[in-house]
C-alpha cells in the first residue's frame, strides 16, 4: 500500500451536475452513484494523505458555504492540508484543476463535479496517474472513482412527498382530492429532474392527489416567486406546494405572502409547503409553521466522510477492500467521524448521515447518507446546517 | 399635370409613410396577435396581469439600458452584473445578517449609494470604451465577469435584514410598475425631444457623421453608459424589492434577456433604429408569452425555454423582413 502505483477502478457515475441555484447549493448536481474502486499509487510516494486539492463550485450561497467550510475544518482537525479552488462554473476550469492537482504534490483529489460527464477524462487520468479521486455531492460519470459521497435526489423528493401527504392529511382531512404544485429546477439539470420526479412517482400512487401542474423554477428564489405567484392568481388556489430546492421554495413563501395566503399550518386557508433542503432563512418558516417539512441534506458530512475514507484508502496503498461493498448499510458503530468544535458546535456529534447505504451508479461505489426531515420537533437543533451557517 | 402628379405622389408619399410608419411599430400589432391568441387559448393568464408586469419590472429597466446602448451603436454586456454588483454592495451596507457589513440602515442612503454604485461603473465603462478607445464588447465583458466575480467575493449567501422602506420600492407591484413606467416615458421623451437624444440616433447611424455635425460623441458615449448603469441598478433595486433580500446569484444571465427584450421590441443591433416605446413593448412580449405558458395546462414546465426560443427567433425573422421591406419602400421613393 503506498504509493505508487497503480491500479484500479470502479465506476461511478451520475449526473449532471450543474449547477447553480440561487442560492443556497444543493444542487448542482446530480445525485447517483455507486461503486467500485480501485487504484494503486500515489503521487507523493507515500502512503500518508497529507495534502488534497479540493475542486468545486462556491457560489449558490450558504448550503455550499457549509459544504465547503466543513470540508476545511475537518482537514484541519486531520491536519490535512485542504486546496480548495472554485471552478467559477466551469468544467474547463474544473478539468484544469484537477489535472494541476494530479500532476503537483496532492494526494488525493476532492470533486464535486460541476458537469458531471465534463471532467471524466480528467479525473480518469489522474486516477491512472496515481492520485485517487472521490467525488460528494454531485457525481463524476467517471466509473474508475472508488467512492462518490452525497444523498440521493430522487430519495429526497419522494421523502418530500410523503411529508406532504402527511401534511395534506392533517391539513386537510375531509378533502377528496388535494390539488398540488410541483416546482422543479433547471431543465436538464439531473438533480433537478430526479428531485421532481421522486416527488411526482410517490404522488402518482395516491388516489387523493392531483399534481395539476409541474413549474419550471429554474432553482432561483426570483423565478419561483414570479411564477408560483402568476400561475396561482391565474388557475385558483392549490392545497400544497412542493419546491426542489430552498431558493424556489424561499421563493414559493414570497408568492403565497404577496397572495395573502400565507398563513401556518393548522390555521384556516393554510397551503401545505414542502421542498428540498434547510437553510438559516428556511429553517425558522419550518418552526413558525410556514413550511410544513424539509428534506435536508447532511451536506457538512460529505466531505469528512470521503476524506475518511480517503485517508484510509491512501493509507492501505489503495487497497479498494477498505472501501465498503455495494450493497452495505454503514451505521455511525461501522464510522465515526470524530467531532470538533467549530462555529460555537460540536459539529458531526450528530451522525445525521446515518445509515448509509452503499449503492453503485455508473459503476462505481455511492455512499448515499441519509437526509434529515426538518419540522417544528426539530427545526432549532444544532446539527442542521442552517441552524450553524448563517 | 403638376396637380396631379402632386396628388399622386403625395398619395404614394403618405402610403410610405404608413407602411414605414406600421414597420417601425410593429411590435405593437405582434403583440396585439399575441395576447389575443393568449386571451383564446390561456385566458386565465389576464386574471394575474399585475403580477405579470410587476415580475417584468426588472428585466424591463435592463431591457430599457440595452436599448439606449443599442440605440447610441454600443452594447452593454454588464448590464445584469451591474445590477447585481450594485445589489450586493448596498445590500452589504444596509443588510443585518451576520456576514453583512450593516453600516447604516438609512434606505435613503442605501437608495443614493446604489444609484450611485451603479452610475459610477457605467460611466467608468464610458469613459474606457470612449476615451480609452476599447472596444465595447470587450470593455463590458471585462465588468461583466469583474462585478460578478466582486460580488461573490463580497458575499455568497442571501443578504437578509434590509430595511423596510428599501425593499418596498420594488417589493410593491404597483410603484414598481411605475417606477419602470416612468423610467420608459423619460426615456422616450428624451430620446424623441431633446438634443441628447437626436444625438443617440444619429451616433448609433454613424458616430464619424455625428462628429462631423458638431457632436460630442464621447462625451455621448459616457452619458449613454452612465445612464445604462443607473437603470440596471435601479433593476438591481427592484430585484432586491422582488424577493426581499439580496440572493447571492441575483442579476445573473439576465443580459441575455435584455437583448432578447430591445431585439424584440424592434431595437436595431447596429444601431441608430428603434423606438423605446418598441422596446418596452418587447419586455410586455416576452412576459405574457413567459406566463403565458406557464399557466397553459398544455406545455410542460421543460419545453418552456424552447417555445421561448422560438418566439425569439420568429421575432428576430419579422425584424429582418422588415428592414428589407424598409429598404425596399425607401428605394422605390428615391426613384
Amino acid at each position: 500500500m503506498s504509493g505508487a502505483a497503480i491500479t484500479t477502478v470502479s465506476i461511478a457515475g451520475c449526473a449532471g451536475g450543474d449547477g447553480g441555484d440561487d442560492g443556497d447549493g444543493g444542487d448542482s448536481g446530480d445525485s447517483d452513484s455507486s461503486g467500485g474502486t480501485t487504484t494503486t499509487g500515489d503521487s507523493g510516494g507515500s502512503n500518508s494523505l497529507d495534502k488534497v486539492g479540493m475542486t468545486a463550485y462556491v457560489r449558490g450561497g450558504s448550503w455550499i458555504t457549509a459544504y465547503i467550510e466543513a470540508a476545511e475544518f475537518y482537514a484541519q482537525d486531520q491536519g490535512i492540508e485542504l486546496d480548495v479552488r472554485p471552478n467559477q462554473q466551469s468544467a474547463q476550469k474544473q478539468v484544469s484543476d484537477i489535472r494541476e492537482f494530479a500532476n503537483g504534490d496532492h494526494d488525493a483529489i476532492l470533486v464535486g463535479v460541476w458537469q458531471t460527464g465534463a471532467a471524466e477524462g480528467a479525473i480518469n487520468e489522474a486516477i491512472e496517474g496515481g492520485t485517487p479521486v472521490f467525488a460528494t455531492n454531485a457525481d463524476t460519470s467517471s466509473s474508475e472513482i472508488p467512492m462518490y459521497v452525497g444523498f440521493s435526489n430522487y430519495d429526497g423528493g419522494a421523502s418530500s412527498a410523503e411529508e406532504m401527504l402527511n401534511a395534506l392529511e392533517q391539513q386537510y382531512p375531509d378533502k377528496d382530492t388535494w390539488r398540488v404544485l410541483n416546482v422543479r429546477g433547471v431543465q436538464g439539470n439531473q438533480s433537478a429532474n430526479q428531485r421532481s420526479q421522486g416527488f411526482l412517482d410517490v404522488m402518482a400512487e395516491n388516489d387523493r392527489v392531483e399534481v395539476v401542474t409541474t413549474l419550471n423554477g429554474e432553482y432561483a428564489r426570483d423565478v419561483a416567486q414570479s411564477t408560483v405567484q402568476e400561475w396561482i392568481q391565474a388557475n385558483g388556489r392549490v392545497d400544497g406546494v412542493y419546491s426542489g430546492n430552498l431558493s424556489m421554495g424561499l421563493g414559493v413563501v414570497q408568492a403565497l405572502r404577496n397572495l395573502d395566503m400565507l398563513v401556518p399550518r393548522g390555521e384556516d386557508g393554510h397551503i401545505c409547503l414542502t421542498q428540498m433542503d434547510g437553510s438559516p432563512e428556511v429553517n425558522p418558516l419550518v418552526g413558525d409553521g410556514m413550511i410544513d417539512a424539509a428534506v435536508d441534506q447532511p451536506n457538512y458530512f460529505y466531505n469528512p466522510i470521503a476524506m475518511h475514507y480517503m485517508q484510509e484508502y491512501v493509507e492501505s496503498g489503495m487497497d479498494d477492500s477498505v472501501i465498503p461493498e455495494v450493497g452495505t448499510e454503514v451505521t455511525a458503530d461501522d464510522l465515526s467521524i470524530e467531532s470538533g468544535q467549530h462555529k460555537g458546535v460540536e459539529m458531526w456529534s450528530e451522525p445525521i448521515w446515518d445509515p448509509g447505504i452503499v449503492r453503485e451508479q455508473n459503476d462505481h461505489p455511492w455512499f448515499r447518507t441519509n437526509s434529515v426531515v426538518i419540522t417544528q420537533d426539530n427545526f432549532d437543533q444544532p446539527f442542521l446546517w442552517g441552524n450553524v451557517w448563517g | 399635370m403638376a396637380t396631379e402628379r402632386g396628388f399622386i405622389g403625395r398619395t404614394f408619399g403618405d402610403r410610405d409613410d404608413v407602411a414605414l410608419t406600421l414597420l417601425d411599430n410593429m411590435i405593437w400589432p405582434i403583440l396585439a396577435v399575441v395576447l389575443l391568441g393568449v386571451l383564446v387559448l390561456v385566458p386565465q393568464t389576464f386574471r394575474s396581469v399585475e403580477l405579470i408586469f410587476w415580475g417584468a419590472v426588472p428585466i424591463g429597466l435592463l431591457v430599457l439600458a440595452e436599448s439606449l446602448c443599442l440605440l447610441s451603436g454600443h452594447f452593454d454586456l454588464s448590464v445584469g452584473s451591474i445590477a447585481g454588483f450594485s445589489a450586493m454592495f448596498t445590500g452589504m451596507i444596509l443588510g443585518t445578517c451576520p456576514s453583512c457589513w450593516s453600516l447604516t440602515t438609512n434606505p435613503w442612503l442605501g437608495f443614493a449609494i446604489i444609484l450611485l454604485v451603479g452610475s459610477l461603473i457605467g460611466l467608468t465603462n464610458g469613459v474606457m470604451i470612449a476615451k480609452v478607445g476599447l472596444n465595447p464588447f470587450l470593455q463590458t465583458l471585462a465588468f461583466l465577469i469583474i462585478f460578478e466575480g466582486a460580488k461573490t467575493a463580497m458575499q455568497t449567501q442571501p443578504v437578509t435584514g434590509l430595511p423596510g422602506l428599501y425593499t418596498q420600492v420594488g417589493g410593491t407591484p404597483r410603484l414598481a410598475i411605475g417606477v419602470m413606467l416612468a423610467a420608459f416615458a423619460i426615456a422616450g421623451v428624451v430620446l424623441q425631444y431633446t438634443s441628447i437624444g437626436q444625438g443617440i440616433y444619429a451616433l448609433g447611424s454613424s458616430e464619424s457623421s455625428a462628429r462631423e455635425v458638431g457632436i460630442n460623441t464621447e462625451q455621448l458615449i459616457i452619458v449613454v453608459y452612465t445612464v445604462s448603469g443607473m437603470l440596471s441598478a435601479i433593476a438591481g433595486l427592484m430585484l432586491t424589492g422582488f424577493t426581499g433580500v439580496v440572493p447571492p446569484l441575483i442579476g445573473e444571465g439576465l443580459v441575455f434577456q435584455a437583448f432578447a427584450g430591445a431585439v424584440i421590441g424592434g431595437i436595431s443591433l447596429f444601431g441608430g433604429r428603434g423606438k423605446i416605446t418598441g422596446a418596452l413593448g418587447g419586455v410586455i412580449l416576452i412576459q405574457i408569452v413567459q406566463s403565458a405558458l406557464n399557466n397553459s395546462g398544455a406545455i410542460g414546465a421543460t419545453q418552456i425555454q424552447a417555445i421561448n426560443g422560438l418566439v425569439l427567433l420568429l421575432a428576430i425573422v419579422l425584424y429582418s423582413t422588415q428592414t428589407k421591406l424598409r429598404a425596399r419602400i425607401l428605394a422605390s421613393g428615391a426613384t
